[in-house]
């Protein structure tokens, strides 16, 4: 298998029945509910320019994307988010619907089918009327290659979503054969009526490859004042047009020639602490 | 020796060590607290009200069956996978209308401001700002950074902020990191952010050649790994821990994946 891409596989669970319409899908920007904002501030800025109740003081021309692009569509670290994600689909529709202080009646669509989503006794005391977590079966077993694990998280940006937060956990998915389980809590101030329906956005998961990193501050005056010089001078050259950070980082680029020598300078630091041999 | 990720301090940020970045711990994991609510409650219904057990909620749960979020292994595993930032100054936010605020700082702060891509407060939008981190981050060639929210922070009401989620290559570019957050409209209307608290989380990873994803919905495959799920199902059941000794201190990989391999190759030449 050596030079053979890797692959993250998703199996449906039986109870899924057909899934043409729940297939997850690679994490786009049509979740990003950052784009609609930053629009909406620059249809609202180009309005109070026109009625001549505000002057501006950074370019909202139409040229906006060629000049400075200032929606966050264009934004390359949200665009890099896709290059790690998948999305995972709401597996049935169902009403959430707040009925006492933290009680909410969970009415699934699955009537006599397998139900997706129920309390559980961990999260959950429903017969006293604490009932505000559910526990959520996505319905997907995934199988990552050797020595990956995934990140099952909340879909990022998305934050005109349902009211629901689920738990973010990893899992080592290469080994543990199991459908993907997760705990959901109604978040405070979420609306008196959730509606989840099939095939909606639901969650993410990030396949990643286990390996040990470790944290360095640094300290050293020197290094420190060398990174704010570097730093400025990466940031002259965004001020000077748009979509450098992705011609200068995501499609070309060499690594910053900082990190061999903060590497070295943290391997002096070391070795100077190390006990002295006998 | 492991890759190592470089965190450099702005000089704004002044002397460091109250805001040093930390690895990410359970300290954030507020579904600990919320199940441990739920076993006080269950506990106290079943001495003065009779109400009978569903599941192991005495002491022997830890024995047993441990009731809480913080033995779940799926939680404890994300402590391993990034550092905490913190907030590098204090501020007080109070709401002044539907989407309006006042950021009241310190005149030398210049960490927390409007953004002319994320607000117009002049007309009336400002619940996004601007946020300067504090750090620059330096990851080995290769490596990029996700900048996310906290995970399992539960109630939007005690972290009203939320933080615009990308990844950066922080191997190439040396930028101070810089992330706008939005404050959602279930926030109190005055709420304050103190120096040195949890703020958001950094998470490196390395760039990989772009993976594949492959559903596999034929019958034998959903057969296969429905069998395997009740197997590994059936093995959590039976006792506690399986799932850290099994995968966690140990490595048992998934006969799944290459059998998975062969199958999809097979039904792309086809």
């Amino acid at each position: 298998m050596s030079g053979h891409p890797q692959m993250v596989f998703v199996v449906p669970s039986p109870t899924l029945g057909r899934v043409e319409d729940v297939f997850p899908e690679r994490l786009t920007q049509d979740t990003n509910d950052w784009i609609a904002h930053t629009r909406e501030i620059l249809k609202k800025k180009r309005k109070a320019v026109v009625a001549g109740q505000w002057k501006t003081t950074t370019y909202i021309g139409e040229e906006h994307e060629k000049i400075k692009p200032i929606t966050a569509d264009h934004c390359p670290a949200m665009q890099d988010l896709e290059s790690i994600g998948f999305v995972l689909k709401w597996p049935a529709t169902a009403l959430i619907r707040k009925v006492a202080p933290k009680g909410w009646q969970v009415k699934p669509s699955t009537a006599g089918n397998f139900n997706f989503y129920r309390y559980s006794p961990l999260t959950s005391f429903a017969e006293a009327g604490e009932a505000e977590a559910i526990v959520v079966e996505t319905g997907w077993t995934v199988v990552t290659p050797p020595g990956w694990s995934v990140l099952f998280k909340n879909v990022p940006n998305a934050f005109a979503a349902t009211g629901l937060s689920f738990a973010e956990g990893i899992v080592r998915s290469d080994q543990a054969t199991i459908p993907l389980v997760s705990h959901a809590m109604i978040t405070e101030g979420a609306p008196a009526e959730i509606r989840v329906k099939r095939g909606e956005p639901m969650a993410v998961v990030l396949a990643f490859k286990r390996e040990p990193v470790e944290l360095a501050v640094v300290t050293d005056p020197a290094l420190v004042a060398e990174t704010a010089k570097a730093a400025e001078v990466v940031a002259a050259s965004f001020q000077a047009a748009g979509g450098v950070y992705r011609k200068l980082f995501a499609d070309d680029g060499p690594p910053s020639a900082l990190y061999p020598k903060m590497l070295d300078a943290w391997k002096a630091e070391h070795a100077s602490k190390k006990p002295s041999s006998p | 020796m492991a890759d190592r990720i470089f965190f450099v301090p702005t000089p704004r940020l002044g002397a460091c060590d109250d805001v040093k970045p930390e690895k990410l711990s359970q300290a954030q994991n507020e579904w600990m607290e919320h199940s441990r609510d739920v076993l006080a409650a269950k506990r106290k219904a079943a001495a003065e009200k009779g109400w009978q057990p569903t599941s192991e909620i005495s002491e022997d749960h830890h024995f047993l069956r441990p009731f809480g979020g913080q033995y779940c292994p799926a939680l404890q595993e994300v402590a391993s996978i990034g550092w905490l930032l913190k907030w590098p100054a204090d501020a007080v936010l109070k709401n002044t209308g539907p989407r309006a605020w006042d950021v009241h700082v310190n005149e030398t702060n210049g960490f927390y401001k409007y953004h002319g891509m994320s607000s117009f407060p002049e007309g009336g939008l400002g619940d996004v700002l601007s946020i300067s981190l504090g750090w620059i981050v330096v990851t080995p060639p290769g490596f990029s950074i996700l900048i996310k929210n906290l995970p399992n922070h539960l109630s939007g009401w005690k972290h009203p902020m939320l933080f615009a989620e990308g990844v950066i290559r922080s191997d190439q570019a040396t930028v101070p990191i810089q992330v706008h957050a939005l404050i959602p409209p279930n926030s109190p209307k005055e709420f304050v952010i103190k120096r040195g608290q949890p703020m958001c989380v950094v998470m490196p990873f390395r760039r990989e050649e772009p993976l594949q994803a492959a559903v596999m919905d034929d019958a034998e495959t959903r057969e296969e790994a429905h069998k395997l799920a009740v197997r590994d199902g059936e093995t959590f059941a039976n006792a506690t821990g399986r799932y850290k000794e099994l995968f966690i201190e140990d490595t048992n990989h998934s006969p799944l994946y290459p059998i998975l391999v062969e199958r999809a190759d097979k039904k792309a030449a086809t």
